[in-house]
């Protein structure tokens, strides 16, 4: 739907208005629908992607306009004539399907770069490298047609001799006995961005002004990682947790940029009466765009900028949405770099309004000591439970923070790794 | 040294293809040992989070299962660690986060294990209630779906380095053990993986007992250290001390160093005042 003035959403439904309707409506751009006897046109509005604008109004066109991707995280390890790439796998919904990726190689930063295709693969291994020599990679993500759809942020690393005892990382490079990891990206302005190693916390740093945080993990011994990463806003409300899989090679220092955490996300209330707006707001990058989604029978998405804090919110009203239980969920883009979709939060609307209450940053579930954390602990304490008869003092905390279905199982180990804090 | 590698794939349950995982064996032969075969268990997640992955391998009775590698594995926190029981290969393991693979990869590495006997037998493997669940906050169940796979080439390494160093955590639940005290634990051995653990309260020579983590301690005084040890499968042991000490030791210490202090100060105050004294004598 295309709203005239400062609306910006977007519904991938059959719509009306006093002087039009369009039933069926088709996800297909200009040009990316052709055959031998057909060629689809685009048109201003309903299958195009963009902004139109003049003086007195702004236009955010169509489906297109909201299609869901994000930019690969990256993790660049030099080796001796080469530079081993991985990268995070992308989901894309809305109009966009992964099709493939790009490795874009240079020898300055900031390209330009040349592309090779890879194909629907995590990983490759760019050899025939100068020793010494920093090079400089990103990767594109193209959709099923080929078009780029993401970039990632830049990444570098300088391959050196084997007998040089290893690599260096980053456009630093140099030899180095040292083996470990950089990790690097965006969280919230001056907020505290938490670093995992296998599911325990190792690091704890705080984001700049402008919400980029860097640290360096090293004296790590060689072998596959689990890294996590996950920020607490000014309100210690915590993000959705970034996991990224990485194999450190001895003497090797590895690095992971383009780190984007996703927006905290929060309602102000926890039920509202139809009609009446409800309060979407959290924090992500400053000065970015934010994209919020509200599951409902049809899903809608908005955007609302950002500030300076990287703080946003949005009043959304209930009229356009019908009775029931919701979700929303949010995602930013500043540059070209845009994060996935964050934790849901949830919210009713009914014939009433009842103000949601703070949760203090405590996860929802998964809880076990009521520490406000999940981490070793709780997982011991369910260990012990798993496959056991629930003791009496036992059973209400089941039925509070796990599946409340009687028993410890799989799907409560399921529950307490998706709210996991370390 | 030569090497056949053989790639094999097993269907375990056929569903739609919307949401599902693909679970990949590979296969190396003529490794260290002649006969011994290394077997490397691979989840294509298709691009989906998943965060719990359980189940149970039957090993025909012509395959002698020989030992389990789960130092790669990104199961980071076993439920049920890999072990043989009965020609059955039982594991359960949780992803703190959770984690993906791109559609079509080779997938997460779950562990590897070697077995011996004929590479033409390793056929007859099976896998048994297999659950894969999705990291959504719910526990959803992943439904399973087979491919082949033709580039995996799993290999074996001696491992010499001991696990990584740890700090067991000292807690306290109503839910647990009537309330006593407890050490939760837990560590990664980035080769041939954790074998086990032992305690020993008091001493750091022994005697060892083998536990798990939750483990109660002996001592509810906490007034004894207490000696865990990770000891990965190829024997190397790693020792984390926990140093206990009762709050009321802790205070009774203050408070005996507070009382010494004092004592310093009145008696450095003595001195000068007898200094004092003698030099106002002097003058009179």
């Amino acid at each position: 739907m295309t709203v005239f003035g400062i609306v910006t959403l977007s519904r991938a439904d059959e719509y009306t208005a006093s002087g039009f309707k369009i039933l069926d409506p088709v996800l297909a751009p200009a040009s990316f629908s052709t055959s031998t006897d057909f060629q689809l046109l685009g048109s201003l509005g309903e299958p195009g992607v963009g902004l139109s604008t003049a003086v007195s109004f702004g236009l955010q066109s169509a489906f297109l306009y909201f299609p869901v991707v994000a930019t690969p995280v990256v993790s660049a390890t030099p080796g001796d004539g080469l530079v081993a790439l991985s990268w995070s796998a992308v989901t894309a919904s809305l109009g966009w399907t992964v099709g493939g990726y790009n490795v874009g190689q240079a020898t300055v930063s900031g390209g330009p770069y040349n592309y090779t295709s890879l194909g629907n693969v995590t990983s490759a291994s760019q050899s025939s490298l100068t020793n010494g020599t920093p090079y400089y990679f990103v990767i594109r993500v193209e959709d099923a047609l080929g078009y780029p759809i993401a970039t990632s942020t830049e990444v570098s690393a300088m391959p050196v001799a084997s007998s040089g005892g290893g690599g260096g990382g980053g456009g630093g490079g140099g030899t180095t006995t040292a083996t470990g990891v950089n990790l690097s990206g965006h969280g919230y302005p001056l907020s505290k961005v938490t670093i995992l190693k296998d599911g325990q916390i190792v690091a704890v740093t705080i984001a700049g002004p402008d919400a980029k945080f860097e640290i360096s993990l090293t004296g790590l011994s060689a072998g596959q990682y689990l890294f996590a990463v996950y920020g607490e806003d000014k309100e210690k409300r915590r993000s959705s947790m970034f996991t990224f899989p990485v194999y450190l090679t001895t003497g090797v220092i590895t690095n992971i940029s383009g780190i984007f955490l996703a927006p905290t996300i929060d309602v102000d209330k926890r039920e509202v009466l139809h009609g009446e707006n409800i309060t979407i707001f959290g924090q992500t990058v400053s000065s970015s765009t934010v994209t919020i989604a509200i599951n409902s029978n049809q899903e809608i998405f908005v955007k609302t900028p950002a500030d300076k804090e990287g703080l946003y919110l949005y009043n959304l009203d209930t009229t356009i949405i019908e009775k029931g239980d919701h979700m929303t969920k949010a995602k930013a883009t500043v540059g070209n770099e845009i994060s996935p979709f964050g934790t849901a939060v949830n919210f009713r609307v009914g014939n009433q309004t009842i103000l949601a209450e703070s949760n203090r940053g405590c996860p929802l579930r998964g809880d076990l000591n009521s520490d406000c954390r999940v981490n070793l602990i709780d997982f011991s304490i369910a260990a012990y439970w798993y496959r056991r008869p629930l003791s009496v003092n036992f059973i209400p905390r089941e039925k509070t923070s796990l599946s409340g279905d009687g028993r410890v199982d799989l799907i409560d180990f399921s529950i307490m790794a998706y709210y996991w804090t370390g | 040294m030569k090497k056949t590698f053989l790639i094999l794939s097993f269907w375990f349950l056929v569903f739609s293809p919307v949401q599902a995982a693909v679970i990949n064996f590979s296969v190396a032969d003529n490794l260290l040992t002649a006969g011994e075969i290394l077997v490397a268990l691979n989840l294509d997640t298709e691009g989906q989070d998943i965060n719990v992955v359980a189940g149970e391998i039957v090993i025909p009775a012509s395959l002698k299962p020989i030992r389990i590698l789960d130092g790669d594995s990104v199961l980071k926190f076993w439920i049920e660690p890999p072990q043989f029981a009965d020609q059955r290969l039982t594991f359960a393991g949780m992803i703190p986060g959770g984690s993906s693979s791109a559609r079509d990869s080779e997938g997460l590495l779950l562990f590897k294990f070697v077995i011996q006997g004929k590479l033409a037998e390793l056929t007859q493997l099976s896998m048994n209630n297999l659950t894969v669940l999705l990291n959504d906050g719910e526990g959803t169940k992943l439904k399973t779906q087979m491919a082949w796979r033709q580039n995996l080439s799993p290999k074996e390494e001696l491992d010499t380095i001991p696990p990584e160093n740890f700090a067991p955590v000292l807690g306290r639940d109503p839910s647990l053990f009537n309330n006593d005290w407890f050490l939760a634990f837990l560590t990664q051995d980035k080769q041939s993986g954790v074998d086990y653990y032992e305690v020993s309260e008091g001493q750091t020579d022994g005697p060892w007992s083998r536990i798990k983590s939750p483990y109660r301690l002996h001592d509810q005084s906490r007034r004894t250290n207490v000696y865990i040890r990770a000891v990965d499968r190829s024997g190397n042991i790693r020792l984390a001390t926990v140093i206990l000490r009762p709050w009321y030791i802790t205070l009774v210490y203050g408070g005996i160093l507070i009382i010494v202090f004092i004592f310093i100060l009145w008696f450095i105050r003595l001195i000068f005042r007898k200094l004092f004294w003698r030099s106002q004598s002097l003058v009179s």
